[in-house]
C-alpha cells in the first residue's frame, strides 16, 4: 500500500498544460472523520501528498470561559473535552488544584478514583477500537462494544447520577461515596469482560482483511514519535515503554502491579493490539483495587475546600455558612502555577493551571493528546492511499472535543 | 521504569548541576523551586520537574543544544503554554514542557517577551508546529521562521486574538445565516441579557464598573 514514503510529487509540465495535484476536501461532515474534521488532502492519483487538517469547528472557547468561572464551576468543562473518557480529564484538573493547594487526598478516594479511571479507560478503548473498525469496515464489534459501554455507563450513573458527564472526581477527593452493591456489580462485570474482549478479538486480530488494512500503515519510528509529541498508545506503539502511571505513580498507581504493552513496528496494527491489551490490564488493575479498597472518608478534611454534607448543613450554622460560601464564591488559591499531566486513555492529558489569589483561575491551559496526534497526520499519511488516511485517523483516536476545546 | 524516590532526587540534583555547569550562560534564573505545596498524593512534584527561566533571544540555541545533549535527552516536547503576565499587560510568558525519557524528568523552560515575538522551534521539535500556531491564534504571539503561521482554532476571517485579557468574553462579532442573502453574515455581538459577573473580592460596591466589566 505504500508506494513511496519520501518521493516528492511536483508539478509535471506536459506539452501544453501543467498537471497539478488534486486537492480534495475530506469534509467536516463525513462518517469516518470522527467528529468535525476538515481535512484538505492533496492527492497525486490516489496517493496522499499532503494532508492539512483544518480544525476549530468544535472550538467552544473552553479556556477563555474557565477564566471567568470559579474552580468548582470550571470542573464540568473538563468532562466535555474528551467526551468518551470523561473522568480522566476531571482527574487531571483535580490533581492540578490539589497540587496548588498541597492537599493529601485520603486513600479511599484514591482507590475509587483509580477504579473509575480504569473503567474510563475501558470506555475509551472500547469506543476507539470499534469505531476504528467501523471506519475500516467491520461493523459488528462496534455494536458489541457499545453494549459493554452501556453497562459501564450504568456504573457511572449509579455513582454520580450522570451517564456521561460525571462531575465526580473533584478537587479534594470524589463527590460522593459508592452506593451499596456497586462493587459487587463491578466485579461481575470484569469477570465476564475478558470473554467479551476475546469475542471482539476473534473477529479482528487474525482477520486477513483487518491485517491487510492495518499492518504497515502509518508506521512511526521511535524518534519520530518523540519528535512529533506522541504520547499514550501512539508512543508505545513505536517501542517506547512510557506510561505516566508508572513514571509518575500518582494516586495509588504506585501500589498496583500491572503491565504496560508496547509495540515494535509502530504501525496501526500494533496500536490496536496495545489498546486491546491495555483493556485487559485495566481489568487486572480494577481487580486489585476492589481487593484493596479501604474504609474511610472520600474527601479531605479541610472545611474550606469541600462542601459539608447535607445532614451537617441542616444542623450547624458554620456548615451552612461554609456551604453558602463554597457554592457561591468558591475557594481561593494563592498565586502559583502548576502543570500536571496524567495518562488519559488517549495519551498524556496536561492541565496547566495558574492561580492569582482569587477564586478564579488566571489561566488554564489544556493540553490534549489528540491535538498533537492529529497534526502528525500529514507526516503519517505521506504516500498512503485515501483509505489509509481513514485508518490512520482511527488509530490516532481523535475526539474533537479535546482537539478543538 | 518505576524509580525509587531517592534515585529520582539524585537524578534531579545531577541534572541541575549538569545544566549549571554547561548551560549557565543561557539560564537567567536557574531552577525556580516549586513551593512545598506542589505535593500530590504521595509524590512530590519537585521530584519530576526542573524549571528554569531563559532569555528570549537564547531560547532557540538553548533548546537546540538540549535536544542533542545525550545526557539530558530532552527529545519529547509536549506543550508550549502561553500565559500573559499579571503585572505587565502585553507580555507573554511561554513555557516549554519537555520530557526527558531517559530519566523520567520533565523540564519546564520559561521565557518571556514584552513584544510577543519568539523564535520558532519547529526545526528542533516538529510537534511545535501546531502548538505555536495555536499560540499565535489565541494570543498573537508571533513566531519567527515558522513555516505556516496561520489561525487554527478560530473561524476563517476571525479578527483578534481571543485569549488575550483585553478581548471580551462575548467577543465583538457574531455570525448567523441570513435566509434572504442565502449566506452567512457577520454582525456585531448582540445579547438579550448581559453575562453576569459576580465579583466576590469587592463586596461593597457594584461589579458593573468599567474596570470589572468583561
Amino acid at each position: 500500500m505504500i508506494i513511496s514514503k519520501f518521493s516528492k510529487f511536483e508539478e509535471v509540465k506536459t506539452v501544453d498544460s501543467t498537471i497539478k495535484n488534486f486537492t480534495m476536501n475530506f469534509g467536516p461532515q463525513h462518517p469516518a472523520a470522527h467528529g468535525v474534521l476538515r481535512l484538505v488532502l492533496e492527492l497525486n492519483g490516489e496517493t496522499v501528498v499532503r494532508a492539512d487538517p483544518h480544525i476549530g469547528l468544535l472550538h467552544r472557547g473552553t479556556e477563555k470561559l474557565i477564566e471567568y468561572k470559579t474552580y468548582l464551576q470550571a470542573l464540568p468543562y473538563f468532562d466535555r473535552l474528551d467526551y468518551v473518557s470523561t473522568m480522566a480529564q476531571e482527574h487531571a484538573y483535580s490533581l492540578a488544584i490539589e497540587g496548588l493547594l498541597g492537599c493529601q487526598v485520603p486513600i479511599r478516594a484514591k482507590v475509587i478514583r483509580v477504579i473509575f479511571l480504569e473503567l474510563t479507560r475501558l470506555l475509551n478503548h472500547l469506543l476507539a477500537v470499534t469505531t476504528h473498525a467501523l471506519d475500516v469496515g467491520a461493523l459488528t464489534p462496534f455494536l458489541w462494544a457499545f453494549e459493554e459501554r452501556e453497562k459501564l455507563m450504568e456504573f457511572y450513573e449509579r455513582v454520580c447520577g450522570a451517564r456521561l458527564h460525571a462531575a465526580y472526581i473533584r478537587p479534594g477527593g470524589v463527590a460522593q461515596d459508592l452506593p451499596c452493591g456497586l462493587l459487587d456489580d463491578i466485579y461481575t462485570f470484569i469477570a465476564q469482560f475478558n470473554t467479551r474482549l476475546d469475542e471482539m478479538e476473534e473477529l479482528l486480530t487474525d482477520n486477513r482483511i483487518w491485517r491487510q488494512r492495518l499492518v504497515n500503515v502509518g508506521v512511526v519510528s521511535f524518534s519520530e514519535a518523540l519528535a512529533y509529541g506522541f504520547t499514550g498508545p501512539m508512543l508505545r506503539g513505536s517501542g517506547h515503554c512510557w506510561d505516566l502511571r508508572k513514571v509518575l505513580g500518582y494516586d495509588f498507581y504506585d501500589n498496583l502491579e500491572f503491565a504496560i504493552p508496547f509495540g515494535l513496528n509502530g504501525d496501526c496494527f500494533d496500536r490496536y493490539l496495545i489498546r486491546m491489551e491495555e483493556m485487559r490490564q485495566s481489568l487486572v488493575i480494577i481487580d486489585q483495587c476492589l481487593n484493596k479498597l479501604p474504609e474511610g472518608s472520600i474527601k479531605i478534611d479541610d472545611k474550606k475546600l469541600i462542601p459539608p454534607t447535607r445532614s451537617q448543613l441542616k444542623f450547624s450554622m458554620e456548615a451552612l455558612i461554609h456551604h453558602f460560601k463554597y457554592y457561591s464564591e468558591g475557594f481561593t488559591i494563592p498565586s502559583s502555577e502548576i502543570y500536571v499531566a496524567t495518562e488519559a486513555p488517549k495519551g498524556e492529558f496536561g492541565v496547566f493551571l495558574k492561580a492569582d489569589g482569587t477564586n478564579r483561575p488566571y489561566r488554564c491551559r489544556i493540553k490534549a493528546p489528540g491535538f498533537l496526534h492529529l497534526h502528525a497526520l500529514d507526516f503519517m499519511a505521506q504516500g498512503h492511499l485515501i483509505a489509509d488516511v481513514v485508518t490512520i485517523i482511527g488509530t490516532q483516536d481523535i475526539v474533537f472535543g479535546e482537539v478543538d476545546r | 521504569m518505576l524509580l525509587g524516590e531517592e534515585t529520582k532526587e539524585n537524578t534531579i540534583k545531577c541534572l541541575k548541576t549538569y545544566l549549571l555547569m554547561n548551560y549557565s550562560n543561557y539560564l537567567i534564573t536557574p531552577f525556580i523551586s516549586k513551593s512545598s505545596t506542589a505535593l500530590i498524593s504521595n509524590f512530590d512534584l519537585n521530584n519530576f520537574e526542573i524549571n528554569a527561566v531563559l532569555s528570549n533571544d537564547k531560547i532557540y540555541s538553548f533548546l537546540k543544544l538540549i535536544r542533542h545533549d545525550s545526557i539530558i535527552d530532552a527529545k519529547h516536547l509536549i506543550d508550549i503554554c502561553a500565559t500573559p503576565m499579571e503585572t505587565l499587560p502585553n507580555t507573554l510568558c511561554l513555557k516549554y514542557y519537555i520530557w526527558s525519557s531517559k530519566h523520567g524528568i520533565r523540564f519546564g523552560f520559561h521565557t518571556t517577551s514584552s513584544f510577543m515575538e519568539f523564535d520558532s522551534v519547529v526545526n528542533i521539535y516538529p510537534s511545535a508546529y501546531s502548538l505555536e500556531r495555536e499560540n499565535w491564534d489565541m494570543y498573537g504571539a508571533f513566531f519567527r521562521n515558522h513555516p505556516d503561521l496561520r489561525r487554527i482554532l478560530t473561524d476563517y476571517g476571525f479578527e483578534g486574538h481571543p485569549l488575550r485579557k483585553d478581548f471580551p468574553l462575548n467577543g465583538y462579532t457574531q455570525v448567523r445565516y441570513d435566509d434572504e442573502l442565502k449566506n452567512v453574515v457577520v454582525e456585531p455581538v448582540a445579547f438579550t441579557q448581559a453575562i453576569r459577573v459576580y465579583d466576590f473580592l469587592n463586596t461593597w460596591y457594584s461589579s458593573n464598573t468599567k474596570n470589572n466589566q468583561n
